[in-house]
């Protein structure tokens, strides 16, 4: 039977072709299936290799421990020691306790486990406090993105306040675009006889950049009445093309901009 | 900021302490520990060494990490050497690494985490590993290969992990 007419993809039927007429597609999806899954046997005890990833690659590990007729899972703190090492360690608990709240587990500060599976609990069990601590690890990964992008912001606004009277400078301000959309805006400057002029924080996650280019196009439909736009990125040769797509709507500066030069920006406006 | 991380990288560095180890509980031991260059302890610049108590002789990792002012910052390189972890490098890095699911003995090097994938890197990931073809046979050669690697040349004064290995019950 010709499978390639049946996919309809123009596929060679070599691809096409299912493991029942392939028993060496078959071998080699059995041992992937192998190799993604595996155990480990040692003097600290006996351990689950996971399929599940923590955020920077690390493959999630629980180990398993026997009573009378009962079984012990845990993660034995890997998750906790991963965010640890990834500088979130102290961002892990709090979501840590909710999670294991959450899948009916239990978290002792350090690790997530299951006090009593057994035989038939057991694989639910592993898998459970194998996702508690991917979770765990993930929030912590994210509320560590926030506080960096958080740092950056305050570094911005005392840079500025460095640079102009604190009075002239405001952070964490709102302002309406041409949409009446609020936008949050980290910090503007208004100089007497001036236009405002805002410093927005960019990172150079295509995210950010499409997010600050939305924001500073809506704001620039306000044309007469819209602030002077500049965005702060970490450097401006990393953007790469992104930088086309920002400076369409804004000014676009170094972190380490010179004071001189963001003077100038804000006078210019 | 680019030329900074590679130059303090780069540089030969010293532990500007007398690194001890710490019971972190939950069977994690840790040493942390600030680094020097030239005569200065570098801000936020520190050096991160972790076991498992009752695991002697495996589970240790090593790395670099970098928390500079009023930032958060990350690791910038890593030891694991005969880790429980195993590590997948997804679709990042040299075409020949990418998608390798890695066990053993592994190393996530500056160099190629830098080059590619350095957003990664100021957020706490190393997403690139290869694999150490050539595991280090104790604690002492482990830290002989830390001084190739990270330059950091006086850890004749780390001390082994205080193990206390557990006796299989009969």
């Amino acid at each position: 039977m010709d499978r390639s007419a049946t996919v309809g993809t123009g596929l060679t039927s070599g691809i096409a072709m299912s493991s029942a007429d392939n028993p060496k597609l078959k071998e080699i999806v059995e041992a992937v299936a192998r190799e993604i899954v595996s155990t480990d046997h040692r003097a600290g005890g006996s351990f689950i290799r996971t399929p599940l990833m923590y955020p920077g690659g690390a493959t999630v590990v629980v180990r398993v421990d026997q009573g009378d007729n009962r079984f012990f899972v845990s993660d034995v703190g890997l998750g906790y020691q991963e965010a640890e090492l990834m500088g979130a360690g102290s961002m892990y608990v709090k979501p840590a306790r909710v999670i294991a709240e959450e899948a009916g587990v239990r978290f002792d500060n350090q690790a997530f486990f299951v006090l009593e599976a057994s035989r038939d609990q057991l694989p639910g069990a592993v898998v459970t406090i194998a996702n508690c601590s991917q979770h765990a690890v993930m929030r912590a990964s994210d509320a560590l993105a926030e506080k960096t992008f958080e740092d950056r912001k305050s570094r911005l606004y005392d840079k500025l306040v460095g640079v102009f009277e604190r009075k002239v400078v405001k952070k964490n301000v709102e302002i309406i675009g041409a949409s009446t959309q609020k936008w949050p805006i980290a910090t503007i400057v208004t100089l007497h006889g001036h236009r405002p002029t805002i410093f927005e924080p960019v990172t150079k996650h295509p995210n950010s950049v499409a997010h600050a280019a939305m924001k500073f196009g809506d704001i620039a439909l306000l044309k007469q009445d819209a602030p002077h736009r500049v965005a702060v990125v970490q450097s401006k040769a990393e953007l790469g093309k992104l930088l086309t797509i920002l400076s369409r709507s804004a000014d676009v500066i170094d972190d380490n901009e010179t004071n001189d030069r963001i003077r100038r920006l804000a006078m210019a406006a | 900021m680019a030329q900074d991380i590679e130059k303090l990288f780069r540089a030969d560095k010293l532990l500007a302490i007398t690194p001890t180890w710490t019971d972190r509980g939950s069977d994690l031991l840790e040493i942390v520990c600030p680094l020097e260059i030239e005569g200065t302890v570098v801000e936020g610049l520190q050096f991160r060494l972790t076991a498992r108590k009752s695991m002697p002789d495996e589970t240790v990792t090593v790395q670099i990490e970098y928390h500079p002012p009023g930032e958060v910052g990350g690791p910038w390189a890593r030891i694991e050497w005969r880790p429980l972890s195993g590590h997948n490098n997804k679709g990042l890095g040299p075409k020949e690494w990418q998608n390798r699911l890695i066990t053993g003995c592994h190393h996530h090097p500056f160099e190629l985490n830098h080059r590619y994938a350095s957003n990664e890197l100021n957020r706490g990931n190393l997403p690139i590993a290869i694999p150490i073809e050539s595991s280090p046979k104790d604690f002492d050669a482990l830290l002989q290969l830390v001084n190739e690697e990270f330059r950091v040349t006086n850890l004749q004064w780390i001390e082994v992990p205080p193990w206390e290995p557990v006796l299989p019950l009969e």
